[in-house]
């Protein structure tokens, strides 16, 4: 028997688990039972499916555009990654430090944030339109070829406005990182002469490596299952050269234009899968931390 | 004291704001006259819902129930915004809480009739008095194996738009209407020579498979159910967007690849022809469009699309084959009220109201009564219904969109990205319709 004050929390957490068995838990559990099956979103397979048991990922094993998906994905998560870590970097750098100005720039520095997602693809067709789009306009006028940022480029468009928009989240997490470190460590490094760079690389990032390794995995978790970009960029069809494909958007298009709920479910639990392993090496790394 | 004050402040604001829920979202009942019934119309937002109320259709069509049937009908809108709206409408049918009545494509009324979630309206329409009034071609947008699925509301057709100005600076007189692609070619090497200064001469393509109809050949033999993957009309489409592209280069491959504005572009002389849909000439270049051109009819010229010049003076299809598209009126399979339904789809479709739909959006007319008034002395939306005589419809299944995505992933990623052959084209449309999953029994060269 639960004691009174167990009894008061799990009434106060009751309503939130309530809430979490619904919309999540149910979901999911029901998302891998569709990917077990044949199911259709509507019609005579909406009604009579076929347990397959693994036969959606057997033919996710050998379907092209899957893999070209799968490729697509990988090559976004990771200069993603790349980018918004770096530049999120910067930034903490920059707001954690004493130079003029920072309380200013660092407003506009969590502008993105503050704007909704669908917005941030808004802002950006004109940005890459490739005739006289922002981008291209620059390009030309420093004497660069301009570039195919709706075709040929489009995955490092979706990288462009995906590092832009994502590097307030690390850009925080290492801002916070930062002002947990002493300054009794600024100054011992000052006195002893080290330069700023020896401070940080020597110093400070051995004792913040671990927020820096949650930051990591955090942004390879989010770009793993992005979407709202590649969805306004492609629309309700693939584009022909799956350029834009990330396994999310190919998930919907199974599910929805082609009515293979099942099979899109399938694709899902693939992306749900490299999370899951993504957060048991976070919680690892959380754990040694300690 | 102060804790009990604070408890019965509480009570009276929550008594309060629970009485006006109750007041305001009850609304006045309207007093019982008939049996009453309810039936939803599900739609696109903005457009529909402004014409419904403007034309009183609700309105007229209640009070002629009541008349007619000693009916009190309740009928609620549904709408879906425009982007996402088959996916919604999809969702919506597949939880069951879809209206009654449907705004479909054909390309979704396709899927939605294979998988059994529409009302078959073949013994509804054989007795509707007007179902003769439909142009023919409109008729079979929806029709397969001898059932009708939808009624078609109104229809979009293919044609050449072409700017006047440009035309006169290159010399070419104007109006004009070219015979065969052949003419069209002429014309483009014309522009290309007289005005180089333009990047592009045409958009070649807004719904790939028009060359095989201008070549009298046709992509779905509903004699035997089959796709054709290969035909003289096939290999004649390859060969003619290859020559566009790459023998006369008339179109620069970044134009389909990156996507560029087309209707911007002719909106802003930028582009002297362009294939596109009778609705552009309102929609994107009319007085309230976003690419707005001004002295409209003195700038935008239009002519029919043309045929082959091998296949002589006219084709099975008639003299200028076009392809025929755009939306009409479905009945749910689970609606409770069929035949109520199909009574607003009437009532919507009066020759009035589909005159006035079909001015205001610049969309052709689905029936021949309804050539009347201001649609009818309107000099384009007269001449665009003229399209309707050599209007093809694209095959009433759910295979056409597997069919229409390999051509476009063929001519896009094959023909234009990588410039390859037409014969090379051929055999890889081949392949990508058996990976699109249209079985190889269903194929056939012809």
């Amino acid at each position: 028997m639960l004691g009174g004050e167990n009894r008061v929390l799990l009434f106060c957490l009751l309503p939130a688990l309530v809430l979490v068995l619904i919309f999540q838990f149910i979901p999911s559990v029901q998302t891998i039972w569709y990917s077990l099956t044949n199911v259709a979103l509507l019609g005579k397979k909406a009604l009579k499916w076929d347990f397959l048991g693994v036969g959606n990922y057997v033919r996710l094993a050998s379907d092209r555009y899957f893999w070209k998906s799968f490729s697509v994905t990988m090559r976004y998560v990771a200069v993603s990654l790349v980018f918004r870590f770096a530049i999120g970097l910067i930034s903490a750098l920059f707001i954690s430090s004493k130079m003029k100005g920072r309380t200013v720039i660092s407003l506009f520095l969590l502008l993105p944030m503050a704007i909704p997602g669908v917005m941030h693809a808004f802002v950006w067709i004109s940005m890459i339109e490739p005739r006289a789009g922002t981008i291209n306009s620059i390009l030309r006028w420093m004497g660069l070829p301009p570039q195919s940022w709706t075709y040929g480029r489009i995955t490092e468009s979706l990288i462009m406005i995906n590092t832009w928009a994502g590097y307030v989240l690390p850009m925080l997490i290492m801002a916070s990182a930062l002002a947990s470190i002493p300054k009794e460590y600024h100054e011992a490094a000052e006195i002893y002469g080290a330069s700023a760079w020896m401070k940080y690389w020597k110093i400070i990032f051995p004792i913040i490596r671990m927020p820096l390794m949650f930051c990591m995995i955090i942004i390879v978790k989010e770009d793993m299952d992005d979407f709202t970009y590649a969805y306004m960029y492609t629309g309700e069809a693939p584009r022909a050269d799956y350029k834009s494909e990330l396994l999310s958007l190919y998930a919907y298009h199974k599910a929805f234009n082609y009515y293979e709920l099942g099979y899109g479910c399938a694709v899902g639990v693939i992306i749900a899968l490299f999370i899951l392993v993504l957060t048991l090496a976070q919680v690892k790394a959380g754990r040694l931390a300690k | 004291m102060k804790s009990s004050k604070i408890i019965i402040i509480m009570v009276l604001a929550l008594t309060f704001l629970f009485s006006s829920f109750i007041v305001f979202a009850s609304g006045t009942q309207p007093e019982a006259k008939g049996k009453k019934a309810e039936i939803t119309l599900y739609t696109k937002a903005g457009l529909w819902i402004g014409f419904i109320k403007d034309s009183r259709i609700i309105e007229d069509f209640q009070e002629r129930m009541l008349k007619e049937k000693g009916l009190e009908v309740k009928v609620n809108i549904q709408t879906a915004p425009h982007e996402g709206y088959g996916t919604k409408q999809v969702t919506d049918l597949a939880a069951g809480s879809a209206g009654d009545v449907l705004w479909v494509s054909p390309g979704q009324a396709a899927m939605y009739r294979a998988t059994d979630m529409l009302y078959d309206l073949t013994p509804l329409v054989n007795k509707w008095d007007d179902w003769k009034q439909i142009f023919p071609s409109l008729q079979k947008m929806y029709e397969w194996e001898g059932k009708y699925w939808a009624i078609a509301n109104d229809a979009a057709t293919l044609m050449i738009y072409y700017r006047k100005d440009l035309f006169k600076k290159a010399g070419i007189s104007v109006p004009w209407q070219p015979e065969t692609w052949d003419d069209v070619i002429e014309v483009g090497l014309k522009l290309k020579s007289a005005l180089p200064e333009l990047d592009i001469i045409i958009e070649p393509y807004y719904e790939g498979q028009l060359p095989v109809y201008s070549d009298g050949g046709i992509i779905f033999d509903p004699n035997d159910g089959k796709w054709v993957k290969n035909s003289s009309s096939i290999q004649y489409m390859f060969q003619l967007y290859h020559d566009i592209f790459f023998k006369y280069e008339l179109t620069p491959k970044e134009f389909k690849l990156e996507n560029w504005d087309d209707r911007k572009m002719f909106a802003e002389a930028e582009l002297p022809m362009i294939i596109d849909g009778t609705w552009c000439y309102s929609e994107k270049w009319g007085p309230n469009a976003s690419r707005k051109i001004e002295d409209r009819p003195n700038i935008v010229g239009y002519a029919h699309t043309p045929r082959s010049k091998r296949v002589g003076a006219t084709t099975i299809h008639g003299k200028y084959p076009n392809t025929l598209r755009d939306h009409g009126w479905a009945i749910n399979v689970e609606s409770k009220e069929p035949e109520l339904a199909f009574e607003l789809i009437k009532e919507i479709m009066m020759p009035e109201h589909n005159a006035k739909w079909g001015l205001d959006t610049a969309h052709i007319i689905a029936r021949k009564d309804a050539l009347i008034g201001d649609y009818a002395a309107h000099p384009f939306m007269n001449w665009g219904t003229s399209c309707l005589e050599y209007a093809v419809p694209k095959p009433f299944s759910p295979d056409f969109k597997r069919y229409n995505d390999a051509l476009n992933e063929t001519l896009n990623n094959y023909l234009v990205e990588l410039g390859k052959s037409p014969a090379e084209s051929v055999k890889q449309f081949g392949k990508l319709l058996l990976e699109k999953g249209i079985p190889a029994n269903k194929l056939k060269d012809m």
